[in-house]
């Protein structure tokens, strides 16, 4: 089941699932949501992560930038999921 | 080193969720002894990860229609379904304190070492698979595990089947084979107990208890003494279960979804 007015993207990562939901306004990401079964430590950045994305350029550098500076600025571990796989999940979702 | 066991047997779902969060926090504060924790859920119930939606995991009017609860946990990871014939167990240790490993495939090593020691106890073999966190037994499926760390505690949770109501879970998950072996069709298929290994020859459950803490000692290199919860673990843990038996903690997720979902759109 997918938001009305999102793209989905999937990636399955060696830490879990990640499934992204965007919504863009033009070439900038205006929301953005996630669920999976993955684990980040601490859980609760994800809400993070997404903030972090809103408003940015719906480019891969970009994304990626985002969502690195995040598990940095929280100490995210995340086994198995880096922000790489963030980014292959959300550009899914942007191109598809 | 010495770390405390608790053993509650059957409690309520909800409540076991909030009661391994505030062990968790006592340990993290250092207020208790590191923590070996062993329940069984009193009713069924599924155990949701962080991240999921209740509604793309689990057949949410039949579990209502059959008093199955719907567990959202702290920890991660994906949703496993759960009856009374499962030990279920909560490794919780200091995240300093160097008990278990800051790495986390290096964690899920040593903990759930305990499990393969167990099972090399009732002479079966036991193989951790990293990529699924889980513990196999005959190419199946005998412990699935999720791991958190928060408020400055590591856990280590999981299962250990000892019977199993396989067909329910194919009812209550919507996806019952998502965490099993590739190729797997149904639950019983992917997955395996104790009472299967045994062959039908019955075991006693509080002897499969003591092999499984001994399991974890060893694979810990510590001894747990049985101990008791804290007044301020009780207090803490009832306050943490009105959360857990909330419908916006549960439904966290879907209703996220639902208000974007009923945002109106602007063009």
């Amino acid at each position: 089941m997918s938001y009305e007015g999102y793209k989905e993207g999937r990636h399955k990562s060696k830490g879990g699932l990640i499934r992204s939901f965007v919504k863009l306004e033009g070439n900038q990401i205006e929301d953005i949501a996630f669920s999976g079964d993955f684990f980040l430590f601490p859980e609760t950045a994800i809400e993070q992560i997404a903030q972090s994305l809103k408003g940015a350029n719906a480019t891969s550098d970009s994304v990626l930038f985002a969502v690195r500076s995040v598990y940095e600025s929280e100490g995210i571990t995340a086994p198995g999921t880096a922000p790489e796989d963030f980014t292959t999940s959300i550009m899914q979702a942007v191109e598809s | 080193m010495t770390w405390r066991f608790i053993d509650t047997d059957k409690i309520d779902g909800y409540y076991s969720a909030a009661l391994f969060e505030s062990i968790a926090k006592h340990v993290g504060n250092s207020e208790v002894d590191d923590t070996i924790f062993f329940w069984r859920t009193k009713t069924p119930a599924v155990y949701l990860g962080y991240h999921q939606y209740v509604e793309d995991e689990v057949h949410k009017e039949y579990c209502a229609a059959n008093s199955i609860q719907v567990v959202r946990r702290v920890l991660g990871g994906g949703c496993g379904y759960c009856d009374e014939d499962q030990i279920l167990f909560s490794v919780i240790a200091s995240e300093g304190g160097g008990m278990v490993p800051t790495d986390i495939q290096g964690a899920y090593s040593r903990v759930l070492g305990g499990l393969i020691n167990t099972l090399r106890a009732f002479g079966f073999d036991g193989k951790l698979e990293p990529k699924r966190n889980a513990v196999y037994s005959m190419g199946r499926k005998i412990s699935g595990n999720a791991q958190g760390r928060f408020a400055g505690a590591v856990l280590v949770n999981g299962s250990f089947l000892l019977d199993f109501g396989f067909d329910e879970m194919d009812r209550v998950l919507k996806n019952p084979t998502m965490n099993l072996a590739e190729g797997v069709e149904c639950a019983r298929d992917g997955m395996i107990t104790l009472s299967e290994l045994l062959d039908g020859a019955g075991y006693d459950i509080d002897y499969v208890k003591g092999v499984l803490k001994r399991g974890f000692e060893d694979a810990l290199g510590v001894e747990a003494r049985r101990g008791v919860l804290t007044d301020s673990e009780i207090e803490l843990a009832q306050r943490l279960n009105e959360k857990h038996r909330s419908r916006d903690w549960i439904y966290r997720m879907d209703d996220k979804r639902r208000r974007r979902r009923n945002k109106p759109q602007v063009h």
